[in-house]
């Protein structure tokens, strides 16, 4: 008998962006919306996988109106019940089966044409391609707050043990040669702010090997980041990578 | 397990007679003789009176309002009356205490303030408190501010605080989501809809002339005042409209004069209180109905009009906006300002009769989604998973509860049997050899192990649509021509 998680897989296209999604619908129509516009455009086939997180606020229903499927660009809905960022990233990762994947944020917040040199950067053979905030060449659009920027820059001087040579792991815009990602998933165990650590940490230790694109990084409003419980709790969280890991 | 009715396949096993011979506690505000029941009284009475049925002994703790009998049997339901609109609360709460052992359910209806009844029982009787709608709002247009601020105070926090973790019955998808945004509430928010009176066969003969008809109780916030003012525009451009307004309320003798003072005199007709024939034959001839409220907990008067064959127009607020299919029951505004000009669309539309006759359909098909035997089911398996939830005995496949999955597929020999399998809030509609399972809680993953766990390999698997979530796994009825995008996202098809 075939195994009935089977059914929740996807039929392959090109390029698969797994958008997580709780209670986004009132950002999710426009990212869409200039998503599918840049994408109508490109070479390869995409599905835009918006990922519900349990949303009340009928995020499914906008994301499904917003926008007109077409031959390369389509869009899928799937849901998530476990609640976190990281376990929607997952679950769309997982449930994958087209060569590149990878996610970006809702709000859009680095730009949509950072994809053509990502896919350029996937097709020579880059396991991950992700934007960095921090890289050399990348810039803030709208500049982040003090306490944000000194929060980060302690997090990025925790994380860069585990994770050599890239300067940015918090960037929400990554995508991934399927087969490794799926890969390095299955030895992952954290679904909070620190799932985007330990990933890169696995696709390395995997012998992956990741491409940072500085971004032009636009700070949105609307963050669900809170400075001291998540800090605090992301920080807890690389603690016990450092401990797993190292 | 809920199997949801009308003409489909038999199922074994109904949840009502799980509930037979249980000893459940109704606390409500009002009972349904009380000269103020609304909509709220309606809906938990119907529901009541099915559970008596089924042999369920329900007894209903309300206030005794003057002339009431103290106790007397309703359609099976024992009613007991004592206290008034507040000291009712404390009678409840010693009542509460006083029953230890004989309570196996509470179904605590909020109306604007909940009855805390957690607070008085011990932890392992279940408690379901029913929600139509979140009233952080009203209470300033009722009370004064320091009263309002009170109960805000209690309808969130400290409800938020006594109910943790206690499941809740939401009368709508609307209700939930404020519950969840204005109310911060965090358990299990279970939607079980109201249901509706018969559905005629057939529509009454039309008025050959434009006509609107409201039923309406005449208060501030049903907001008929607002129907008043964009009517101006609506009767110019309308030649021979009429608009009939049905029923009774403080507001009247101010909504009379307002429609003197628009020179409306000629269009609008105040009808008071009338009886049900009457109120069904104004309606029957009307082309259209509006609903102008700011918000409710679900539409009832629209489901009612949808009923008799005719349309709605209304605000896109809460409650009402689920209550009307867009495009095919009816149309919703964005801005109150152009609601006058929304009108003279709908009414240019349905004058022509095909299209007329199209969304009659549309509206019969409609109301015959809300049926109070499925949402007496529905309830029934809230209070059976609250059970279990006290007990401790339930398996949690999810933590955010608000997601749910669809899953279809050819009814496998001795279905039955693995039946029992499924909770008590899980959905089934078996059709035509076909089973369709709405699983609340569940993401197509989790549903997908459920299912190889029951040994189903499901035909499709996909998330539940906003309208699943009233109509039942069995979706939208065809008429209303509301297709699913499942083909185009590739994920769903095996």
């Amino acid at each position: 008998m075939v195994p009935s998680t089977f059914v929740v897989l996807r039929s392959p296209v090109d390029l698969e962006v797994v958008i997580p999604a709780y209670n986004e619908s009132a950002r999710l129509p426009t990212t869409l919306q200039r998503s599918v516009e840049f994408l109508a455009d490109q070479p390869w086939r995409t599905r835009l996988v918006v990922v519900d997180n349990g949303s009340v606020d009928e995020t499914a229903a906008a994301a499904r109106a917003a926008v007109r499927p077409t031959d390369i660009v389509t869009v899928a809905v799937i849901g998530c019940s476990r609640a976190g960022k990281g376990a929607a990233v997952r679950r769309g990762l997982m449930t994958s089966t087209s060569p590149f994947v990878g996610f970006f944020d809702a709000d859009l917040a680095t730009p949509i044409e950072t994809l053509t040199e990502t896919v350029a950067a996937l097709q020579e053979g880059a396991t991950a391609v992700i934007g960095s905030r921090h890289a050399p060449g990348a810039s803030f659009v709208r500049s982040q707050p003090l306490g944000r920027r000194l929060g980060g820059a302690v997090f990025r001087a925790l994380t860069r043990p585990l994770v050599t040579g890239v300067h940015d792991t918090q960037c929400g815009f990554k995508f991934f040669q399927r087969d490794a990602v799926q890969a390095a998933i299955r030895r992952c165990h954290m679904t909070g702010f620190a799932f985007d650590v330990e990933l890169l940490a696995q696709i390395q230790h995997g012998g992956g090997r990741i491409v940072e694109l500085p971004v032009a990084w636009t700070d949105q409003t609307g963050s669900t980041f809170h400075p001291i419980r998540d800090g605090l709790t992301s920080f807890s969280a690389i603690l016990h990578l450092h401990w797993k890991i190292r | 397990m809920t199997p949801t009715a009308h003409g489909k396949d038999a199922l074994p096993g109904s949840l009502l007679e799980q509930l037979s011979d249980a000893r459940i506690l109704v606390l409500n505000w009002r009972d349904v003789r009380h000269p103020q029941a609304g909509g709220a009284e309606q809906y938990m009475h119907q529901i009541a009176c099915r559970w008596a049925a089924a042999g369920a002994q329900v007894t209903w703790l309300t206030a005794r309002h003057p002339g009431q009998p103290k106790q007397e049997t309703v359609d099976g339901i024992e009613i007991r009356r004592a206290g008034g609109p507040l000291t009712l609360y404390p009678r409840v709460a010693l009542r509460l205490m006083r029953s230890i052992g004989r309570i196996d359910y509470i179904v605590d209806c909020q109306n604007g303030i909940p009855f805390f009844s957690p607070l008085f029982v011990a932890p392992a009787v279940p408690v379901v408190q029913l929600v139509h709608h979140v009233h952080q709002d009203q209470f300033a247009t009722r009370f004064g501010p320091m009263l309002a601020a009170v109960g805000r105070f209690l309808e969130g926090r400290v409800a938020r605080r006594v109910y943790r973790g206690r499941p809740i019955a939401a009368v709508s998808p609307s209700t939930r989501h404020e519950l969840r945004r204005r109310l911060r509430f965090r358990g299990p928010i279970h939607v079980v809809p109201n249901g509706t009176g018969p559905v005629p066969a057939l529509r009454a003969l039309r008025d050959p002339n434009p006509a609107i008809t409201v039923v309406s109780r005449l208060v501030p916030h049903k907001r008929i005042n607002l129907l008043l003012a964009q009517l101006v525009a609506t009767a110019a451009a309308v030649p021979g409209l009429r608009v009939d307004i049905v029923g009774d309320g403080p507001e009247l003798p101010r909504l009379r004069q307002l429609a003197d003072d628009l020179a409306l005199g000629s269009v609008v007709t105040f009808h008071g209180y009338r009886s049900d024939t009457d109120r069904d034959e104004l309606l029957g001839r009307a082309w259209l109905t509006t609903v102008t409220s700011a918000a409710e907990g679900w539409g009832c008067s629209i489901i009612e009009a949808a009923a008799h064959g005719v349309p709605t127009l209304a605000m896109r607020v809460p409650g009402i906006r689920d209550s009307v299919v867009p495009e095919r029951t009816g149309w919703l505004v964005d801005d109150e300002a152009t609601f006058g000009a929304a009108m003279v669309t709908a009414l240019r539309d349905l004058a022509d009769a095909t299209r007329a006759r199209e969304i009659t359909d549309a509206c019969h098909a409609w109301a015959r989604c809300f049926d109070w035997d499925r949402s007496a089911e529905l309830l029934a398996g809230v209070l059976l998973d609250a059970a279990a939830r006290a007990t401790g005995h339930r398996r949690d496949r999810s933590t955010r509860s608000d997601i749910a999955a669809v899953a279809r597929f050819a009814r496998p020999e001795g279905w039955s049997e693995t039946a029992g399998e499924l909770r008590p809030i899980d959905q089934v509609v078996v059709e035509k050899g076909r089973v369709s399972l709405l699983l609340p809680g569940c993401d197509e993953v989790d549903a997908a192990v459920a299912l190889s766990r029951l040994g189903v390999t499901p035909a499709e698997i996909r998330l539940a649509e906003q309208y699943e979530l009233l109509t039942g796994p069995a979706g939208m009825p065809a008429v209303l021509g509301y297709g699913y995008a499942t083909t185009q996202d590739g994920s769903i098809a095996s």
